[in-house]
């Protein structure tokens, strides 16, 4: 069932994106809403790779990682100078500015029209153009990335962030260098989306920078809230029931013109009803 | 010619843009809260007054009352929105998600209501053209100036001269002092909302009179109302409305050296490079 | 493998069932009951949507007509309609979801970025998509199963860049476009068609999708003196000629085929435009049931639509008449040999996968198009 599998490898391709928002907002405290970009620059690097230069799928994925460890410490940096709301309009910025170079540097990103025609990666010379093959390596991403997850949110390294996240001063005072291990954080938070934009690219062989704007970075910061911040199973569970949703408010039917905004309609509700009854999403901790 | 055309065009739009960030401002300064869903009230204001206007109302008296509805808009969106979210503790992250589910309501709401096809407003004495100093001015471009100096002056006279803008300076310093000395923060919030609001109406009404009524465009005006906000270095009305003005002057010079379509990222660019650098703002004192 | 056991089984007991009736009566009762499903993969929600409801209203009017008519010889059509906000990704579950699921042999769709990323899956399922609207180049090689029902922006803009030159003799020109999948090919492609043939474009500015003040860009494009200026954006004319009215611009105006809806067109302000048009007037009675049915005349991409699923229909029609399945390779094979369809006025050609209509250069002038030439 290529349906299934398709719905199935975008969640597992959006679960890791959920990831590597969490990991910055949820557990680090640097609310970004610039991520859709970052994911952008991943699934740009390898698609382009692939397709203009022939690089081989393995290779190119590395280059992506590379680029989004770079591109993500590099927009975090101005975290570390500004806070709070500040740092939120600087990433709203961010985000802005990113979707400008997507659209307009078109010898690199095809510009508007896109990149159709990116190869889909073959592993141990299995092609896995088909759904029924490639859903076998988006699932050992997205495990190897649960994995490092939990073992980040286990260790000193996500005690710190979650330090950092309580109080930055405090932090500072006790000696542990708050620089480096935002620093880290974002790094982390950058491989997670290279992944995910290079599996993203390859799985669908076409993108655009409509993919990669400001409602998708909204959208990755509610999957984190709805399923629920600085958790694995509400970073699993947020993206699955968003991309769902669509699904599932197609069986209401409104048959008109004004069904289209009512069904993001219910989205806002959501939204706002979550944030007042249940900050802490579906299977979160504390936001 | 081209560079005085730009320069004073510029200007024009900075006093539109310089509106709507002063009412964010004193939003802003005064709760701290980053009410994304202002841009959902400004949406609102147009076609508040559009409904008025087609209902057979004279047009200053649609305004007047447009303004008067934005206002109500305003105060019950702090008591009956935010005032639950405070009561609740609510992260400022929590409050910022929430008022983005707030504002895809307000935004899909109209949608429902009045359709997504841009509405117009029929001719009015706005749309001549007087020509000022050989530059083709039109009658609303010389209203936005108008209205962006008043809206200025109004806001310098209120916070200044009355006990309402006395007690908006003391909440905004501290509230809880403010509370000790009798002045009541949650009462000072809902007016603050209000005012806020009824500001934002005005620059909504004269932009959809000149370019249309839209129900989703309005988050890019916050967003570079809220841009100048923090470059001017935040809390004051002053510094917003200054910046607004060259940032958009800045906007439109940028043409003379790179196409349209990089406008914007240059714009943002620039923001970026000041939170880097200059993370307290322009007119911030330095610590 | 069982399925295949099964419907075999089942065509034997119900060749014994009904031995004693007359075996095709019983076959095309059986097939009366069974609908033809087509797909549609259009946003009906989000920021494009305009354009998707436009275009499902007028496959939705015309589904209903068809099977007032008794249907595909006496078989209903159905239309499945997904919703994909125009992003490529929902595009592509969709997509699966009708072919799985639905067990979809054609889809209708538009939208160049939706399209691009559907057009693999096409080839891999060998499932025809019908590309109603969008007009992207990349969209002629995309899949041998993708037919755009539109002629693409190359040739449109080739003629438009043609008559310029040639007729208008205009030898500079500026492009004001809209840096988006639908504006960025126009660009490139006037830009290229106007240059090959000697011309120079002086200047080529950039607007958002849905801009509404140009002021800034026009005073720019003024600046480079051009004695024409293409403009190719998707609303939004009438703000775009007033404002460059109130600049007193005195070069000659040129836009594509998307000025050619009633709210431009019928607006003062944009006189003096000349255009490219596709022969795609909604007939009289037609225009009257949409209005019937939706309240308002038939839209320039309502009448497209119509026309795209009219090629479908009749390729389907041609498969059943020829007593073939109804799948993918037999509607993309009876589309080619058919090859040239009635559009709504004129034929539409494919003498590949994508259509030719005639284009003519209209010129507006106080409220109404008045031909200007009919090109090749």
């Amino acid at each position: 069932m290529d349906f299934f599998l398709s719905y199935i490898i975008l969640a597992e391709i959006y679960i890791l994106l959920a990831l590597s928002t969490n990991l910055l907002v949820g557990i680090t405290g640097i609310f970004s809403v610039s991520q859709a970009a970052v994911f952008g620059v991943g699934a740009y690097v390898c698609s382009s790779l692939t397709l203009n230069e022939g690089w081989p799928f393995g290779v190119a994925l590395l280059a992506a990682i590379v680029c989004c460890v770079v591109i993500n410490v590099l927009l975090s940096l101005p975290s570390l100078r500004v806070s709070g709301d500040y740092f939120i309009v600087t990433s709203f910025g961010i985000q802005f500015l990113c979707t400008a170079v997507f659209e307009n540097w078109s010898s690199a990103t095809g510009g508007t029209s896109g990149l159709p025609g990116i190869p889909t990666p073959q592993i141990f010379g299995l092609h896995t153009e088909e759904p029924a093959y490639f859903v076998w390596m988006s699932t050992f991403a997205l495990i190897i990335g649960c994995l490092c997850f939990q073992l980040v949110l286990r260790s000193p390294f996500g005690r710190l962030l979650g330090a950092i996240r309580e109080d930055e001063i405090a932090v500072a005072a006790i000696g542990r260098n708050v620089l480096r291990g935002k620093i880290n954080a974002a790094a982390l938070s950058g491989a997670y989306s290279g992944v995910a934009g290079s599996l993203y690219g390859a799985f669908l062989s076409f993108i655009d920078p409509s993919s990669f704007d400001m409602q998708a970075s909204i959208l990755l910061v509610s999957m984190v809230v709805v399923g629920g911040a600085r958790t694995m199973a509400g970073s699993i569970i947020g993206p699955a029931f968003l991309i769902g949703l669509p699904q599932l408010l197609a069986f209401v039917n409104i048959s008109s013109s004004i069904a289209g905004p009512l069904r993001q309609l219910v989205y806002g509700v959501l939204l706002v009803v979550f944030m007042l009854f249940r900050p802490s999403g579906l299977a979160g901790k504390r936001l | 010619m081209l560079a005085l055309q730009l320069l004073v065009d510029g200007i024009i739009n900075g006093c539109v843009l310089g509106t709507i960030s002063i009412s964010f401002t004193l939003i802003y300064s005064t709760t701290r809260m980053f009410h994304v869903a202002h841009a959902g009230v400004f949406t609102l204001g147009a076609y508040f007054v559009w409904t008025f206007v087609q209902a057979g109302v004279p047009g200053p008296v649609a305004v007047v009352l447009g303004v008067a509805c934005c206002m109500a808009v305003g105060a019950a969106i702090q008591r009956y929105f935010y005032q639950p979210l405070a009561a609740r503790n609510a992260t400022p992250l929590v409050v910022m998600i929430a008022s983005l589910g707030l504002l895809a309501i307000i935004e899909n709401g109209i949608a429902a209501v009045y359709s997504q096809n841009v509405l117009t407003f029929s001719e009015w004495w706005g749309k001549a053209v007087v020509p000022v100093g050989g530059l083709p001015i039109t009658g609303a471009q010389i209203l936005s100036v108008v209205m962006g100096l008043g809206a200025y002056a109004f806001l310098r006279v209120l916070s200044q001269r009355t006990l309402l803008g006395r007690k908006i300076r003391a909440v905004a310093s501290n509230p809880f002092l403010a509370e000790i000395a009798q002045v009541k923060p949650k009462l000072v919030y809902i007016w603050v909302y209000a005012i806020g609001s009824m500001i934002v109406c005005l620059p909504s009404a004269l932009i959809a009179a000149e370019f249309g009524l839209r129900p989703y465009n309005g988050l890019l005006y916050l967003i570079n109302a809220s841009i100048a906000m923090i470059a001017s270095g935040l809390g004051s009305i002053t510094g917003a409305f200054v910046v607004s003005i060259l940032l958009a002057v800045l906007q439109n010079l940028s043409l003379l050296i790179v196409p349209s379509q990089w406008s914007i990222g240059v714009t943002f660019i620039l923001f970026i490079l000041l939170m880097l650098f200059r993370p307290r703002g322009l007119f911030a004192p330095a610590r | 493998m069982s399925s295949v056991k099964f419907s075999g089984l089942n065509r034997v007991l119900l060749c014994a069932a009904v031995s004693s009736m007359a075996l095709s009566g019983a076959i095309e009762a059986a097939q009366a009951a069974d609908p033809i499903k087509i797909g549609v993969v259009l946003p009906i929600t989000g920021p494009a949507s305009d354009g998707g409801n436009q275009e499902k209203r007028a496959l939705v009017l015309e589904v209903e007509q068809i099977n007032a008519k008794g249907g595909i010889h006496g078989r209903p059509v159905e239309l499945l309609i997904e919703d994909n906000q125009a992003k490529p990704e929902l595009s592509v579950v969709a997509f699966n979801k009708l072919v799985d699921l639905e067990g979809v042999q054609l889809v209708v769709s538009g939208f160049s970025g939706p399209v691009l990323a559907m057009a693999p899956v096409a080839t891999r399922k060998k499932v025809v998509i019908i590309n109603g609207g969008a007009q992207g180049d990349k969209l002629n090689n995309a899949s041998p199963f993708l037919f755009n029902a539109m002629p693409l922006v190359q040739n449109e803009l080739g003629t438009l860049a043609d008559f310029a030159y040639n007729d208008m003799h205009v030898k500079t020109a500026a492009i004001l476009f809209q840096n988006d999948a639908s504006g960025t090919p126009a660009r490139d492609d006037f830009d290229a068609a106007f240059t090959k043939l000697g011309g120079k474009i002086v200047a080529s500015e950039g607007v958002p999708f849905d801009e509404s003040n140009f002021r800034a860009p026009l005073a720019k494009i003024a600046d480079a003196k051009p004695d024409a200026m293409f403009v190719m954006i998707t609303q939004n004319y009438p703000q775009l000629a007033t404002q460059a009215n109130e600049q007193k611009l005195s070069f000659l105006r040129l836009a594509n085929t998307n000025i050619n809806v009633p709210a431009a067109i019928t607006n003062p302000a944009t006189t003096g435009f000349y255009h490219t048009a596709f022969n795609l007037d909604a007939p009289a009675d037609l225009n009257a049931a949409y209005k019937a049915k939706y309240g308002f005349d038939m839209e320039f991409y309502a009448r497209q639509f119509y026309n795209a699923l009219s090629v479908a229909l009749a390729s389907i029609d041609k498969v059943v008449a020829d007593n073939k399945d109804v799948t993918g390779q037999n509607i993309h094979d009876a589309l080619l040999e058919i090859k040239t369809f009635k559009g709504l006025s004129g034929p539409i050609i494919f003498n590949g996968n994508t259509a030719q209509m005639g284009i003519s250069i209209e010129k507006i002038e106080n409220g109404k198009d008045n031909l200007v030439k009919v090109m090749q």
